[in-house]
């Protein structure tokens, strides 16, 4: 009896403090709020067509709390299609090169906190008419209450709060601007007005040829909006050429043309123990820009458990070095690096890793270089010195969103 | 010539049908945070012949879990019902209406590149000693277990897993 009462009293208090807060979703046609309203006259949706760009990034974001994959990016996205599809006549999401007609460009930069019991959504936005001139920049926050164990009311409430606030101001102050506007091609919008001043990510990459194409780990660029290397001290927009995920590769165009580059070995099998030289641009922003060479082994012909068409070595790399070559004795491509083991993961089971880095094989690199028809080279086209010639082959890619 | 035709045009379906049930996922890292019977499911089907725990270092995952999402209706429902279940110390259910749902993905190192989602809105009247108890029912497991197997044949003519599919063949052969 006492055991049945303890219980209903611990129920009691889970539901009154747990559940109390229960959040769901703003409805879905809500335009304007107590804090942000429409000035008289303004009716809704406007008759414009607008493209919106938020970094892939936070689109993407998901994490997982207490065994609950949560997916703040998801509440994101979908806050954002439901908030402009009210106050425009047509949206659609930015994408670089992609045909499509706008009036108004909106770049949104979100941030989001914990505060107490409450997610905090803080946004950035500016926007620019179809020709990249700025109109309107703005910082709006929003707040929403959560759910203990499923977050996804609150980041969209948070996120749709803050973004109908931005959007409030911006048609109550512009309204009659915004009427002179007219739709046109974005298709060659200037991506660097969108992206940020600094890099959200950084790799490294190798030439492979004397067209100037360069190879590097898919990782690297997936999220960019827009990739720059740095050769001689000069600074190119590089677009993507051709990319694999399920080989974890990708070849990006310079179109600049390049004396040195690297050769791709002509062995059939991976010499296991034989001598590695890795040149990259690791822990950007911490380190100044300058190559960093390490050397090892090839330990391993083979990787993880299930994979395939990876090895193991022992050169030391960093956060940065992904993309990098394992140039051999000979001056020959022997790998690309992509990826180490998890040491925080091994370090909670008492197992401290030491040099185990990952690699995809010379063999599978040439094939993914035929299969895209991207030239390259078995033979020695220079007297320079391996080393020298890593050195001279390879490039420091920012990834800008 | 017809009648040739005729039964070429008759064969059509039965090979459309055969290539479907020959595509088999390539060997893939099984990530499943639903429950055992999830794995007992996938391994009747030949399409997952090649799909296990233990493979950490495969590019390909494959990946189910489930969400429950709060409703507002069965917020309310949950809170009323919980205080009178709990005045009467137990003898009145509680009642709970969450949606449900349930997700299989398939990933290439990291990049989802397909995705399947169902929801079931599920309303259920639990005792009060029970409440904190997650484990599904068994309707809902039957549910699971329809919607894998609506998904096993989505995937089978899903075009981003085929296309990974000829890619994974043409890099690494068959398997």
């Amino acid at each position: 009896m006492r055991r049945a009462i303890f219980i209903s009293l611990a129920c009691v208090l889970s539901l009154v403090l747990g559940g109390c807060n229960s959040t769901t979703r703003i409805q879905e046609n809500t335009v304007t709020n107590k804090e942000h309203k429409l000035a008289p006259g303004i009716t809704l949706p406007l008759k414009q067509d607008v493209a919106v760009y938020i970094p892939a990034s936070f689109l993407k974001t998901e994490f997982v709390l207490r065994g609950n994959i949560q997916k703040p990016g998801k509440a994101l996205t979908e806050a954002t299609e439901s908030l402009f599809n009210n106050y425009y006549s047509a949206f659609s999401w930015f994408e670089p090169g992609k045909r499509d007609k706008a009036s108004l460009v909106f770049k949104i930069h979100p941030k989001w906190e914990a505060d107490g019991n409450k997610i905090v959504s803080k946004m950035t936005f500016t926007i620019f008419d179809r020709d990249g001139n700025t109109l309107y920049s703005d910082v709006s926050t929003g707040k929403s209450t959560f759910n203990r164990d499923q977050l996804d009311a609150g980041f969209y409430n948070a996120s749709y709060t803050s973004m109908l606030g931005m959007l409030v101001n911006f048609t109550n102050k512009h309204s009659e601007e915004i009427k002179q506007l007219r739709s046109g091609d974005i298709s060659h919008f200037d991506l660097e007005k969108l992206i940020d001043d600094k890099p959200k990510s950084t790799g490294t990459g190798f030439f492979v040829n004397k067209q100037g194409d360069i190879v590097t780990a898919a990782h690297v660029i997936n999220q960019c909006l827009l990739a720059k290397v740095k050769v001689d001290d000069k600074e190119f927009i590089v677009s993507p050429n051709a990319q694999s995920n399920l080989l974890d590769l990708a070849v990006i165009s310079s179109n600049t043309p390049r004396q040195y580059y690297l050769n791709q070995t002509s062995a059939e099998s991976l010499p296991l123990g034989s001598k590695i030289t890795l040149v990259s641009y690791p822990l950007n922003g911490l380190l100044e820009t300058s190559p960093n060479i390490t050397f090892g082994n090839i330990t391993s012909v083979k990787g993880l458990a299930g994979s395939k068409g990876i090895f193991q070595f022992s050169a030391p790399i960093q956060p940065g070095s992904s993309g990098g070559a394992l140039v051999s004795e000979q001056g020959e491509v022997m790998g690309v690096t992509t990826s180490t083991l998890n040491v925080a993961s091994l370090v909670k089971r008492g197992v401290i890793p030491q040099n185990v880095n990952f690699a995809t094989s010379p063999q599978i690199l040439k094939k993914f270089l035929k299969k895209n028809s991207i030239p390259f080279s078995t033979r020695k086209n220079t007297k320079l010195s391996p080393t020298e010639l890593a050195l001279k082959s390879a490039t420091p890619i920012a990834c800008y969103q | 010539m017809k009648a040739l035709l005729y039964f070429l045009l008759l064969l059509l379906p039965f090979s459309a049908y055969s290539a479907s049930n020959s595509v088999v996922l390539p060997p893939a890292n099984l990530i499943n945070v639903i429950d055992d019977f999830v794995v007992d499911a996938l391994n009747k089907d030949s399409f997952y012949q090649h799909l296990d725990k233990g493979v950490p270092g495969t590019p390909i995952r494959f990946v189910t879990y489930v969400e429950r999402v709060q409703t507002s209706g069965g917020f309310a429902a949950e809170t009323t019902s919980g205080l009178l279940a709990a005045s009467t110390l137990g003898l009145v259910p509680i009642l709970r209406n969450k949606d449900f749902k349930v997700v299989f993905r398939v990933l290439a190192n990291g990049k989802i590149i397909t995705e399947y989602e169902y929801v079931k809105n599920v309303t259920d009247a639990t005792s009060l000693y029970t409440f904190q108890n997650t484990e599904l029912s068994d309707d809902l497991k039957i549910w699971v277990v329809d919607v894998l197997n609506q998904t096993t044949q989505k995937l089978k003519r899903d075009k981003a897993l085929l296309d990974l599919i000829a890619e994974y063949k043409y890099y690494y052969g068959d398997y």
